[in-house]
């Protein structure tokens, strides 16, 4: 399946994708960095995230995000003041911790304040399967072009092994 | 040295090598636009401190081309983690630079956190920076590419610079076209 993703993104032409580790992710992070078809750059902070993909795509290329929902939570006000207003295209792959599929005591908080903050930012966010993703992350980037923002796109569970 | 002086000798040093500039929020955005407006230049007028990142992302997507953030110290300050990630991927391509001033200019001139940093240090800080260089001191760098390299310019607090800057959308376009030759790819007007 993680080939099939990465085949995915090459054939969409997103070669530069940029994040910070979750769990769940992790897989799809460790098959992109030892990729030599992609730029996988790990930020410190996703806030960078969402201004390295910004920059990439402003300088003609496609990327990709992927981090936690509370990443993006520590993003908003990058988000805000520039993927919105610059109108910055890409797709965020977002880990949604928290929800059924998930035990831990530190991850409810963070899917309400992501789904509170999304739907109160009008935000689209398409919740998929990783089995899906294949077909889903081409559209979301398609999407994120039309729209003249990035797309969200959400993993509700760790990958199947 | 004044900012306005500071960002003359950034352009020269970028006029020289062709270099792409992304320029911070406020006082970087706009005193860069005063001295010259390039088409090379991305002009970040919504948030603080994202030009370090940005321009990270920039020179990812434009590995032959040299590509300089122009920071404030203020705005370099809240994004100072961008620094351990430049450092870790270490682009050569890329120069980061710091307007270092003390304050807030766009903020009735409030004291920075950052002042007293000693920004000279950054390279022994973050390993993947090779070296300081003051900004007046452009010329000594010998290999461009060589990098990532740190920039410091120890400006003094000043007059706020002149507006207007360029709306968003536009810098969007206009640097985009610039380097790709390609039609508007952000919103697009519905068709009837």
């Amino acid at each position: 399946m993680l080939n099939k993703i990465l085949q995915s993104l090459y054939e969409a032409d997103i070669r530069i994708v940029t994040g910070t580790p979750d769990g769940w992710i992790v897989p799809l992070i460790d098959a992109l960095a030892n990729d030599d078809r992609f730029q996988y750059i790990p930020a410190a902070r996703e806030e960078e995230c969402f201004g390295i993909a910004s920059g990439a795509v402003m300088a003609g290329k496609k990327a990709m995000v992927m981090v936690q929902n509370s990443g993006f939570l520590n993003s908003v006000g990058c988000y805000a003041t520039l993927c919105q207003k610059y109108q910055t295209p890409f797709v965020v792959l977002i880990a949604h911790r928290g929800g059924i599929n998930d035990s831990n005591s530190y991850d409810p908080n963070k899917f309400r304040a992501f789904e509170a903050v999304t739907h109160g930012m009008n935000i689209f966010v398409h919740n998929a399967r990783w089995e899906d993703l294949p077909a889903i992350l081409p559209k979301a980037y398609a999407r994120s072009i039309g729209a003249g923002e990035p797309t969200f796109v959400t993993v509700t569970e760790a990958p199947p092994t | 040295m004044k900012q306005l002086e500071a960002f003359e000798l950034l352009t020269a040093f970028a006029e020289k090598h062709d270099a792409l500039i992304v320029a911070d929020i406020g006082s970087q955005s706009l005193w860069l636009k005063a001295v010259k407006d390039r088409v090379q230049n991305l002009y970040l007028s919504g948030p603080m401190g994202q030009a370090s990142s940005v321009a990270l992302g920039v020179a990812a997507a434009q590995k032959e081309r040299l590509v300089i953030a122009a920071c404030g110290d203020g705005a370099l300050g809240m994004n100072m983690t961008s620094l351990a990630t430049i450092s870790y991927v270490a682009p050569k391509n890329l120069i980061v630079a710091v307007m270092d001033n003390g304050v807030y200019e766009f903020t009735k001139g409030l004291p920075t956190p950052t002042l007293g940093v000693k920004w000279a240090k950054v390279p022994g800080t973050f390993p993947g920076f090779k070296k300081t260089f003051a900004v007046d001191a452009l010329d000594t760098i010998s290999d461009p590419f060589g990098g990532p390299y740190f920039i410091h310019a120890d400006i003094e607090p000043g007059p706020l610079p002149p507006g207007p800057g360029l709306p968003a959308v536009i810098a969007h376009d206009r640097f985009k076209n610039y380097l790709t030759g390609a039609a508007k790819t952000t919103a697009s007007p519905q068709q009837c």
